[in-house]
């Protein structure tokens, strides 16, 4: 039976759900009609022995607040006049983690037996008051309430209402297709029929590729074993799934390990390049290791292990979810951080998520254009939705976000990127067994816990073949449950430390057939009972349940005799286990469903059967320095317009919404100054109370340096986490670095993609100067990940993102208590700029500022010299000399000051005729705004002048001015004369105003 | 001398266990336990073992249905007698943030006189700004209300992270707060005046009420996290308040508690 239960707050409360929804109406909409918004839960009940006492007892004693609520079973007849009625409720098979909530806590409270079908759908229904046609609601249902892939609604106009008609209690009830079966396909055919295989079952998969299995399937030996162990000699859908999943780019990285021929048309120069990953990234980490004894695991886990202090280790891992998030910008971005939380718990014998960071490239949220596709959602819509699933999921886990920013470039707006990080810390030895090292042994069991499996996410974000009717479950979108990923958090840290299993890894891309391969490979070899594993929902393939890839599951290793002790663990947790094979020495992982053979995998074809690519990247510079904006007498005006362009305003209000001081660690946060609302460098988390130990977490991005040269970008990516670092207190000895590449697709195709080459060039250039400057700076690589699809349409209406890089880093402090932060502290101390300024204005945000995104030099780094000014301030810092430390980078020193002056409420007096030049500048905006690597704006009492000055000797710097009580900014420019003069509160309001104020 | 023993209960998305257990640790209780709930309901851990309870912060079942809501009803129904028990030998309970909200929920706070397990007379709902927002606010204890937890605390900064934070009573609750003397802390302005005004009062709370205790002082329930500010480096702007004291403020709260059981229980 169903039954419908509705909770709304009591009229005489205020409804801050709907007045906040209201302004978001008015600044999205420009409607100002609407006097009010009422918001009601929703719940309905399809209970087999249900009834009208049952739920309302339950809504007395459970979901309706006493103080605040009213609920009312059945459809509450609002008793003013409202003018529409929108509810909303998710599709079948969607994640709706209320629902999940109500339903346990009614089998709980009610003491009854249940269904196993039994089930509650929550949802919300809106009132509008006031004054709105038909086609302006259904703009703003579609446009805030809903996202039509995995969201349903029905609107009702007051006036039809009031004549009887009702929403209803239709449920979304995923309905069971056919029975399960394993398909044999057969691929003995010709290549346009192969082809057409690949497509039709959105396997992704190149005619060399489709050739390369057929190959196999057709070799003498594999008949013959195939044979023997009662296998088809064709190929099983699920087999050909695995193997597009395994051979996927996602999974298997081909473009990076692709021989790739690079010419520069320039010089003429040509390489030939086996494998960028191999040349480059992993590389520079090889080299640099021998003199790295605290690097404990990179590269071969789900995260990098590093030694943090005498007892700890530290993982690191950085993963994006910018296709789902361009779908489901709320789903994408859950997914994607509760996803790298489980790297995190994944990697060696797991370790505990104490930080997240999150870096989004967005287009601006105040774009007024024409969408370029109709499916697109508006950046405003992807901005909001990614904040919240991030807020949520971190929230929720009780994970602070320490570190992060915001990049805004219009070529988003096709793919949005979405990265998120997470660091945990584990001890080094878990039951006197180094905590990074683990391994399944043969016979050991195959466990999976935590969530349960449905169609979520197969085949990542295209859609099923799978024809689509009403009932059918929602695959494309997964939305992440963080409640359930928590209290099998809790499970496994508890079951670690107890020595109940042997290894663990995660499922994420690719599922069961991933995270079982993986393992598998200790052992060389699994089986696996597909009928065991928990469903959400029945109706499943044997294909489906292995390579979906619903959220919130690990996979253990665990030896026989330590189940009962698992079971009894899991059941004081309420976590699901359940055993679905064992590991084995065959060669072979072996699948079954109800005895029915499934899959019988080859783990060295799998593995290494894959075809290399073959790519062409072709580099022309680009280069070129022809832009001569006006010069001004003031740059008042001009720096109040600086400060509040998208990438340099204060992202305060979003971040805010994210827990940043939950676990206790956080010494640095990302507000710091007299007001709290300064912008820090970077993260200081200390390991506990107990200890001064810390760890420093940084980042830099900037893709649209790659406009003029991805080799300059990525030096300046990874200066700039460095110079960050630094800035806060980080040892410069004491670093290691994340890499993740977004790029553009870089594989040439005359049609589709007619500048494959250039793009090409570019992710070339970008691995040359990861291995270049990170071998200067002896910086290794402990982690790192790319995507390599993040496009938009094709052809000549292609939108596609500029290449970028993100860079996190990773250090350490010895003393916590001696970071510093970014704001001034004092008047009368003394201001210097490390480092030397130049003529290097190419994508800065001053040339941006004027248009100009294509003429001017990008920033250079020199490594050697940077590094030696680095390691003098450290010194310094360490010393006490510092007062404040802020790094320069988007929007130049002008900014830079700006930004210290406000944030300590102060003023600052800065002379530029002393700034130190690399070459002659005669120009004012040059000295103001260039965006030169390798410098960092400080600070200094007076009293220690003489030390600091001392300990600089030898390095490029210069005092500039001094911090002033006055609260103004006043710069003199290069003649002498005053340039620039005011107060640093109006730059702190228009610094303020964009992202805090106008977007709600 | 009593010895102190602290249970410290998560679970169910609790995720404050461990900066709470550091915060007793400084503040010298002899013993910390952390678990899991239903270890408690199951007797495997019992109550009276221990002289002080602590129900963290955190998102017990991911705040659905209503925050505090679901994991107050099951403590309510499974420990209710034991924790009567608890109450009435004057032992100790502190719950800060989703632990307050558990507290209020199942009606523990602000509680009658006479009876330890009442109905839910109040509540922590939505904040007026309807957003979740982690900032520092200054709160100030009420000099009248006598509970131990609340003995020589000044005014002091402190860390609010929470999306429902407004503290809503029933008329007759918020009589017997106000007659009673049961507010232990109100959000207050830069003259230590409580405050209305956003966002120094963080939620729009009733009278800038931040956290209250039953009558006999042995129950603090508060939205803002003491057990974060135990220690100069989680101070906001520590880097430039050269003036602060090694020890951060909130750590007054711990010190009672254990000097209470220690001294007087």
């Amino acid at each position: 039976m169903i039954f419908r239960l509705e909770v709304g707050l009591k009229r005489e409360m205020t409804d801050p759900e709907g007045k906040a929804l209201l302004k978001r109406i008015e600044s999205d909409f420009g409607l100002k009609t609407l006097n009010s918004i009422r918001v009601l839960r929703t719940y309905l009940f399809d209970i087999k022995n249900g009834s009208i006492e049952l739920i309302e007892n339950f809504a007395k004693n459970v979901v309706c607040d006493p103080v605040t609520e009213y609920y009312s079973v059945g459809e509450y007849e609002p008793s003013e006049q409202f003018d529409w009625i929108v509810e909303t409720g998710f599709l079948p098979g969607v994640t709706d983690n209320e629902s999940r909530t109500a339903m346990w806590a009614l089998k709980t409270f009610s003491k009854m037996e249940f269904d196993p079908e039994d089930n509650i759908f929550s949802g919300k229904k809106y009132l509008f008051y006031g004054e709105i046609d038909h086609n302006a609601i259904e703009l703003v249902v579609s446009g805030l309430l809903i996202n039509k892939l995995i969201q349903r609604f029905t609107l009702i106009s007051g006036t039809e209402w009031r004549n009887g008609k009702k929403v209803g209690n239709k449920i979304p009830k995923v309905i069971a297709g056919t029975k399960p079966k394993t398909e044999i396909i057969n691929i003995n055919v010709e290549d346009k029929e192969l082809d057409n295989i690949s497509k039709s079952r959105i396997l992704a998969l190149s005619i060399e590729e489709m050739k390369a299995v057929k190959a196999y399937y057709s070799n003498e030996r594999t008949k013959e074993t195939r044979k023997k162990k009662g296998f088809s000699e064709n190929p099983t859908d699920c087999e050909i799934e695995v193997i597009a999943q395994t051979w996927s780019e996602h999974c298997k990285h081909k473009i990076f390990s692709a021989d790739v021929n690079y010419t520069d048309t320039t010089t003429g120069e040509k390489k030939e390049i086996k494998s960028l990953y191999k040349s480059y990234v992993q590389r520079v980490t090889k080299e640099l290791a021998p003199e790295k004894s605290w690097l404990k695991s990179v590269f071969t886990d789900n995260a990098g292990i590093i030694e943090i202090d005498k007892d700890n280790l530290f993982a690191m891992k950085v993963e994006t979810h910018n296709s789902p998030s361009a779908l489901d910008p709320y789903g994408g971005a859950l997914t994607g951080i509760v996803g790298v939380n489980r790297d995190i718990i994944g990697c060696g014998m797991g370790a505990k998520p104490i930080l997240n960071t999150d870096v989004f490239c967005f287009a601006s949220p105040f774009f007024s254009g024409e969408l370029p596709g109709t499916n697109l959602l508006h950046p405003a819509r992807i901005f909001r939705g990614v904040h919240r699933g991030v807020k949520d999921g971190g929230n929720e886990s009780g994970i602070p976000v320490v570190n992060g920013s915001i990049f805004f470039d219009n070529r988003f707006i096709g793919k949005p990127l979405v990265f998120c990080g997470t660091g945990g810390l584990m001890p080094k030895e878990v039951n006197n067994n180094p905590s990074h090292v683990k391994k399944a042994q043969k016979g050991d069991l195959i466990i999976m816990t935590g969530g349960r499996v449905g169609k979520d996410g197969i085949h990542g974000a295209t859609f099923s073949s799978e024809e689509l009717h009403e009932g059918s479950p929602v695959t494309a979108v997964q939305i992440g449950d963080a409640f359930t990923q928590k209290k099998m958090l809790d499970f496994i840290i508890e079951a670690r430390d107890s020595g109940l299993f042997r290894s663990i890894t995660d499922n994420g891309a690719g599922g069961l057939s991933s995270s079982v391969g993986e393992m598998a490979e200790d052992t060389n070899g699994a089986v696996v009972f597909l009928e065991k594993v928990p469903l959400k929902y029945s109706g499943l393939n044997p294909w489906e349940i292995f390579i979906s890839e619903a959220q919130e599951r690990m996979t253990l290793a665990v030896a026989p005799e330590k189940m009962e002790k698992l079971y009894a663990l899991a059941k004081i947790h309420e976590v699901e286990i359940s055993v679905i094979g064992e590991f084995r020495n065959t060669g072979y992982l072996e699948i079954f469903y109800d005895k029915e053979p499934v899959a019988l995998l080859d783990m060295d074809f799998l593995h290494n059967g894959l075809p290399k690519y073959k790519l062409d990247a072709v580099w022309e510079r680009k280069e070129n320095n022809s832009f001569y904006p006006e010069e001004y007498d003031n740059y008042d005006a001009i720096l109040c317009d600086m400060v509040s362009r998208l990438n340099i305003a204060s992202k305060e209000k979003w971040v805010r919404q994210y827990d940043h001081e939950v676990q206790g660690r956080s010494a640095v946060k990302p507000f710091c100054g007299k007001d709290h609302d300064g912008p820090s460098d970077a993260a200081v988390v200390r390991l506990s109370p107990f200890t001064k130990t810390a760890i420093v977490a940084s980042h830099g991005i900037n893709p649209t340096i790659s406009d003029i040269d991805a080799y300059w970008m990525t030096a300046s990516v990874i200066d700039e986490a460095l110079r960050n670092a630094v800035a806060v207190g980080a040892d410069p000895d004491f670093i290691s670095g994340l890499d993740n590449f977004c790029w553009p697709d870089p594989v040439y195709n005359a049609e589709k993609n007619p500048d494959g080459k250039d793009k090409m060039a570019a992710l070339v250039r970008s691995n040359l100067a990861l291995y270049d400057i990170c071998k200067a700076y002896s910086l290794p690589l402990i982690s790192g990940k790319d995507s390599m699809k993040n496009d938009y349409g094709s052809g000549k209406n292609k939108i596609s993102v500029p290449p970028t890089l993100l860079f996190t880093l990773i250090s350490r402090m010895d003393n916590v208590e001696n970071a510093v932060t970014m704001d001034f502290k004092k008047a009368g101390d003394i201001v210097y700029v490390i480092g030397e300024t130049a003529n290097e204005m190419g994508s800065s945000e001053y040339y941006a500022y004027h248009g100009e995104r294509k003429s001017g030099y990008a920033p250079r780094v020199y490594p050697e010299k940077f590094m030696a000014s680095y390691k003098k301030l450290h010194q310094a810092i360490h010393k006490g000399l510092i007062a404040s430390a802020h790094d320069i980078s988007d929007g130049g020193l002008a900014v830079t000051v700006s930004e210290s002056a406000f944030s300590g409420d102060l003023g600052v007096r800065v002379d530029l005729s002393k700034v130190p030049l690399r070459e002659r500048i005669e120009r004012n905006d040059i000295v103001l705004f260039s965006e030169s690597n390798g410098r960092i704006v400080v600070s200094v009492h007076e009293e220690n002048r003489e030390e600091f000055e001392k300990m600089m000797e030898g390095i490029q710097y210069s005092e500039i001015g001094e911090v002033t009580s006055g609260k103004f900014v006043k710069i003199s420019g290069i003649k002498g004369n005053v340039i620039l003069n005011i107060s640093a509160a109006t730059l702190k309001e228009w610094w303020q105003k964009p992202l805090n104020l106008k977007l709600n | 001398m009593n010895k102190v023993r602290v249970l410290i209960i998560n679970g169910y998305g609790i995720n404050c266990d461990v900066e709470t257990g550091w915060a007793f640790k400084m503040a010298g209780a002899d013993e910390i336990v952390t678990t899991h709930i239903n270890r408690v309901i199951s007797n495997e851990i019992s109550l009276d073992d221990f002289s002080i309870l602590a129900f963290p912060g955190g998102f017990s079942f991911g705040d659905h249905i209503a925050s505090g809501r679901v994991l107050g009803v099951k403590i309510k129904s499974e420990l209710g007698e034991a924790l009567e028990r608890f109450v009435e030998a004057g032992k100790l309970i502190i719950g800060i943030c989703n632990g307050f909200q558990i507290l209020v929920k199942m009606g523990l706070l602000p509680g009658k006189d006479g009876s330890v397990l009442n109905d839910q007379t109040c509540t922590l709902t939505h904040n007026d700004s309807a957003k979740y927002e982690d900032r520092w606010v200054k709160i100030k204890p009420n000099q009248a209300n006598n509970s131990p937890f609340l003995r020589g605390v000044e005014t002091f900064p402190v860390a609010v992270r929470h999306g429902e934070g407004k503290f809503i009573a029933m008329p007759d609750a918020m009589d017997r707060i106000l007659k009673d003397n049961l507010t232990a802390f109100q959000y207050v302005d830069e003259n230590n005046e409580p405050t209305q005004e956003y966002p120094k009062n963080p939620n729009g709370t009733e009278k800038a009420i931040a956290g209250i205790t039953n009558k006999r002082g042995n129950i603090l329930g508060m939205m803002p996290h003491p057990e974060v500010y135990v220690q100069k480096t989680q101070h906001p702007s520590w880097t430039r308040e050269k003036e602060l004291p090694e020890t951060g403020a909130g750590l007054k709260i711990f010190v009672n508690a254990v000097d209470y059981v220690r001294n007087e229980l």
